[in-house]
């Protein structure tokens, strides 16, 4: 489908609906806040039934992640021991992997596990009939946009990449830097190219001019301008682009040793590899233990949302660091440059483009990045609200999206209806939720006049509430386990007791999700309704040398 | 699950349980208990609940059940209430009545009388009935320290009657007739109270006088259709500052005053603007008695009172009259806008929170009832514990009743006190102050233990330091 991805040059009738579509989630968001609050006071009765439905669709659905994040770790822990390596020898032997998946002979529950889960991404291909590339022409392009970043933040992922178990001869690095980046990073990126070009098939710089017209400083515009220079580079050395996989990387992602190896097979065996982006599971780990408590939680909180969307790969939405093929970015004309949320836009835009038939496949392995922290506690916790507003700034996809659906004939309808309907009830929810749990649910006992203290709903309230919090209160404890073991070790002594201390850091989860969650999500959407676009504000990373 | 939990969840809520012998979901009530002290054993009938005291017991068919409390060292508690479907019966807050009461020695010496200061944390204490025999208790510190530490010319001047106002700390002493129809105002403090003489401004003796406890520079005094104005700081009088009145109050520096033809007006201090606040004269005369006097209170701003020299007491929200004659006292619960008002025999509680639903007729109406009606001489009576208790003095036997939902109030007497003296309850330390019967000795009993009133009585000491 031929449909702009952006809220600019569109003709008046479509920035109408843009702008309706616009002030839909914010409304809804304040809606709900305000006329829950408003009914506690007018219709106590009715707000507490409200309330109790509510409470126990949040706490079933709890339930529901919970047992998800549990199975996707269980994945992940289980796939850190697989030999990708070895599993692209076996695809590039074809025909043999599919007899040779029934043929082995397993110990061990995690063996046979990671047999079916083979098996079975085996029998998709065949039942595809489709041909699995050849790993030897496989490329894979790394994108990495820089604009503050020094090379001590930068470095690590560069060496991550060489260091992985994939050749690195096969491996192009464009490190996009935007014009506007200060000499001393300009030098540093050139420092890094000397230092690392022999290690890498190839490692190019792209300055991104400023002011380009059509475009916003955004990191989407610096990424689609690399993207641009490569696809030239690669036409002149007669790399087709559909064997070429892009990673987009935060200049301070550092991939996991098996990152690209994994990427490998899964591009290698999945039917169709030009219409599907690749998404590892986004953590925070490269600064971790010097992060403040609560930016320690919300960011773990981020990953285990990551974790738990894997298990649903029909609508799981790019986010963060993310592969995909090179040749559907530039089918799809590269990534948005007018637009913050470039990295869950970039999938709608091709899910859009390729009429509903395109989906992002979880790869369990991991991609580490920075926790946002500032020279001060403070300014931590800036920097953190501004992050966190700025994911949830992934709003502004909605009204596009919705705009592309309501236009589209070829998506079916049933897939517009459940992705739109998902896409509008996450960021309610995300904005809403905290509220509802932490204020608002006490409200209609505080308001309670004596015609609702006189009901059992009055009383038989409390006591659900407490029975769905005392149950809810389960799932922070497998929060708790699960972030300690995806938690890295620290080499210090104090391993132990950091790690001890940091399970009831946990229980700061209410306020914390409260403030460095819904907060941001809300003040986005506000500002979204309210036309005030938000300008892109880098968020500062720091490593301690 | 959800769509299939979620509907027998809110049907839980709402009191609806299976009922397998109907085979239908029936609609069960509720009980709710607290007690003061906490723990006693539940009993439905015969049955005794599991848990104990603060509990819920949902599920109950409707019905009526014979509800029994007990703690050890505690009467039982006995109560009967009829249960409906879908609703609550709080009993919240009851407290249960040891088996003795124990009283302890607040302070040294014997006494003759108590005059509680309203509003503030002090009470006045009589050895006599000259000045010098008179002694201040704070409440919070309880300590006890003499009125007059110095000023040697008023240490014998006679105590015939005490003016005061509520959460004022200003009083006014007549001495009567034998001390030479004097009067003097003091400043209660209990590092040092001043006393200054100003019977030269009351020519003759006043029906009642009256102040606005914010505005204590400004004294008025009624007289028999007029009002004297005193600026107490300048010492200057304004005599017949209104004239032609029957009626008389003052509140938040204004005066409001029922003139002979039963207007209402309002006019403020020293500007001298009167405001009509109310004229209707057929209205007006069917309220108000021009032969009668009448004192004007605010409960609130929106609340009035005027009480009558007779015993009549009159409000400004219909249906107007509260009590017909014979008004004794009356208490003013703040929060909930509960007037507790007794005669010698009744009690009666006059609500001003409901609102009347047919509105088309009136805007607001107070609504009475009379909790108890068999007093032989009720002089006080005291709001106790969140609203849920009185303490009454009736024939100088205190009691302790209790206000339920349901019946009449659970009435058990306390002790005996010393004949017609006053006592004071305190919803602060939740100490009832008297005089025993027996020496005169000023004791306490604790009515409603103290750790109880740390977190409830909070606000209420805030407002009072405020005040």
């Amino acid at each position: 489908m031929d449909f702009i991805y952006s809220r600019h040059n569109i003709t008046s009738g479509e920035k109408k609906l843009e702008r309706i579509l616009e002030i839909l989630p914010g409304a809804l968001s304040w809606s709900i806040i305000i006329g829950m609050c408003a009914l506690s006071f007018i219709k106590p009765i009715l707000a507490a039934v409200i309330m109790i439905a509510f409470l126990l669709y949040w706490v079933l659905k709890l339930i529901y992640m919970n047992i998800f994040l549990v199975f996707s770790y269980m994945r992940l822990a289980i796939e850190r021991d697989v030999d990708w390596m070895e599993r692209i020898e076996d695809i590039d032997k074809l025909d043999s992997p599919i007899k040779a998946c029934r043929k082995k002979v397993l110990r061990g529950v995690k063996s046979r596990i990671l047999n079916i889960i083979y098996c079975r991404q085996l029998n998709n291909l065949k039942k595809s009939g489709r041909f699995p590339v050849k790993s030897e022409h496989i490329y894979h392009l790394i994108i990495i946009p820089v604009i503050k970043e020094t090379k001590d933040v930068v470095e690590p992922g560069i060496i991550g990449i060489k260091k992985g178990g994939y050749p690195s001869s096969r491996i192009i690095i464009i490190i996009a830097v935007e014009d506007r980046a200060s000499g001393e990073v300009k030098v540093d990126m050139e420092k890094l190219r000397e230092r690392y070009k022999k290690d890498f098939l190839d490692i190019m710089i792209a300055i991104h001019p400023n002011n380009i017209a059509g475009e916003a400083a955004v990191k989407g515009a610096n990424a689609a301008f690399a993207a641009k220079k490569a696809s030239r580079y690669l036409k002149e050395h007669n790399i087709p682009h559909e064997n070429v996989i892009v990673s987009c990387f935060d200049a301070d992602t550092v991939p996991n040793s098996d990152y690209f190896s994994c990427l490998t097979y899964h591009y290698m065996i999945t039917p169709g590899r030009a219409s599907v982006s690749f998404q590892p599971i986004p953590v925070y780990h490269n600064n971790i233990w010097d992060a403040p408590a609560f930016a320690r939680i919300i960011d773990i909180g981020a990953s285990f949302f990551q974790l738990i969307e894997a298990t649903n790969p029909r609508k799981l939405v790019t986010f963060s660091s993310h592969s995909m093929s090179f040749k559907a970015l530039v089918d799809i004309g590269y990534w948005p440059c007018d637009m913050i949320s470039d990295d869950s836009a970039v999938f709608w835009k091709a899910f859009i483009h390729y009429d509903g038939n395109y989906q992002t496949v979880p790869m369990y392995t991991t991609v580490s990045m920075d926790i946002a922290v500032g020279k001060t506690i403070r300014k931590t916790f800036e920097h953190i609200y501004k992050q966190k507003r700025r994911w949830a700034w992934g709003v502004e996809n909605f009204p596009i999206v919705m705009r592309a659906f309501l236009k589209s004939k070829s998506i079916p309808l049933y897939s517009r209806i459940s992705h739109g309907f998902k896409l509008l009830d996450a960021f309610v929810s995300w904005a809403t939720w905290s509220f509802l749990l932490t204020f608002i649910c006490w409200l209609p006992a505080v308001f309670a006049g004596r015609e609702f203290a006189t009901s059992t709903v009055y009383y038989i309230a409390p006591r659900i509430r407490g029975a769905i919090f005392s149950l809810a209160s389960c799932g922070i404890i497998i929060c708790m386990i699960i972030s300690l073991l995806l938690l890295p070790k620290i080499k210090t002594k104090l391993n132990f007791i950091k790690r001890i201390m940091h399970v009831f850091e946990w229980l700061l989860i209410p306020v914390i999700v409260l403030v460095l969650s819904a907060l941001p999500a809300l003040d986005a959407q506000t500002r979204l309704m309210s036309g005030r676009y938000m300008e892109f504000w880098v968020t500062e990373k720091h490593r301690r040398k | 699950m959800y769509i299939i939990l979620c509907p027998l969840l809110i049907l839980y809520s709402f009191g609806y349980i299976l009922n397998p012998a109907k085979e239908n979901f029936t609609q069960t009530a509720l009980l709710y208990f607290s007690t003061i002290p906490e723990g006693a054993n539940v009993y439905l009938g015969k049955s005794r609940y599991i848990k104990k005291t603060p509990t819920t017991i949902p599920g109950l068919l409707p019905g009526n059940y014979n509800i029994s409390l007990a703690l050890k060292g505690y009467k039982t508690w006995g109560h009967s209430v009829d249960l409906e479907p879908g609703k609550a019966v709080a009993l919240e807050n009851i407290l249960l009545i040891p088996n003795s009461w124990k009283s302890e020695d607040i302070g040294p010496g014997v006494y003759t009388g108590i005059t509680p200061l309203e509003g503030t944390n002090l009470l006045l204490l009589a050895k006599g009935k000259r000045l010098e025999n008179y002694f201040l208790y704070n409440l919070e510190k309880e300590r006890i320290s003499p009125l007059l530490q110095d000023q040697p010319q008023f240490r014998d001047f006679p105590v015939e009657r005490i003016y005061k106002k509520k959460a004022s700390r200003m009083i006014i002493i007549y001495s009567g007739w034998l001390g030479g129809r004097r009067y003097l105002v003091l400043d209660v403090g209990e590092k040092k109270t001043k006393a200054r003489e100003i019977t030269e401004f009351f020519p003759t003796r006043p029906l009642y006088i009256d102040w606005d406890a914010t505005n204590e520079k400004t004294i008025f005094s009624f007289y028999e259709n007029y009002i004297n104005r005193l600026n107490l700081e300048e010492e200057v009088l304004y005599p017949k500052y209104e004239e032609g009145i029957i009626g008389f109050g003052a509140y938040k520096e204004n005066i409001y005053y029922i003139d002979n033809k039963s207007d209402i007006f309002q006019s403020s201090y020293g500007a001298q603007k009167n405001k009509k606040l109310f004229s209707d004269t057929e209205f007006g005369e069917r309220l108000f008695n021009v032969n009668n006097r009448y004192r004007i209170e605010f409960l609130k701003d929106n609340i009035i009172l005027f009480i009558s020299g007779k015993g009549e007491l009159l409000t400004n929200q219909p249906p107007y009259q509260i009590v017909e004659k014979s008004l004794v006292g009356m208490r003013f619960q703040e929060d909930k806008n509960l007037l507790l008002y007794w005669t010698r025999h009744k009690i009666g509680i006059a609500d001003f929170f409901t609102e009347n639903k047919d509105k088309a007729l009136l805007d607001y109406a107070v609504r009475t009832h009379v909790i108890y009606d068999k007093g032989e001489d009720i002089k006080q009576c005291f709001w106790a514990d969140d609203k849920t208790h009185i303490v009454i003095e009736d024939n100088n036997r205190i009691y302790i009743a209790e206000l339920e939902p349901q019946g009449s109030p659970h009435i058990d007497q306390i002790t005996e006190i010393m004949k017609n003296t006053e006592i004071f309850y305190s919803g602060v330390t939740g100490y009832l102050y008297y005089l025993d019967n027996e020496k005169g000795l000023f004791k306490g009993i604790e009515v409603i233990p103290r750790k109880r009133f740390v977190v409830n009585s909070a606000k209420t000491d805030d407002k009072e330091k405020e005040k």
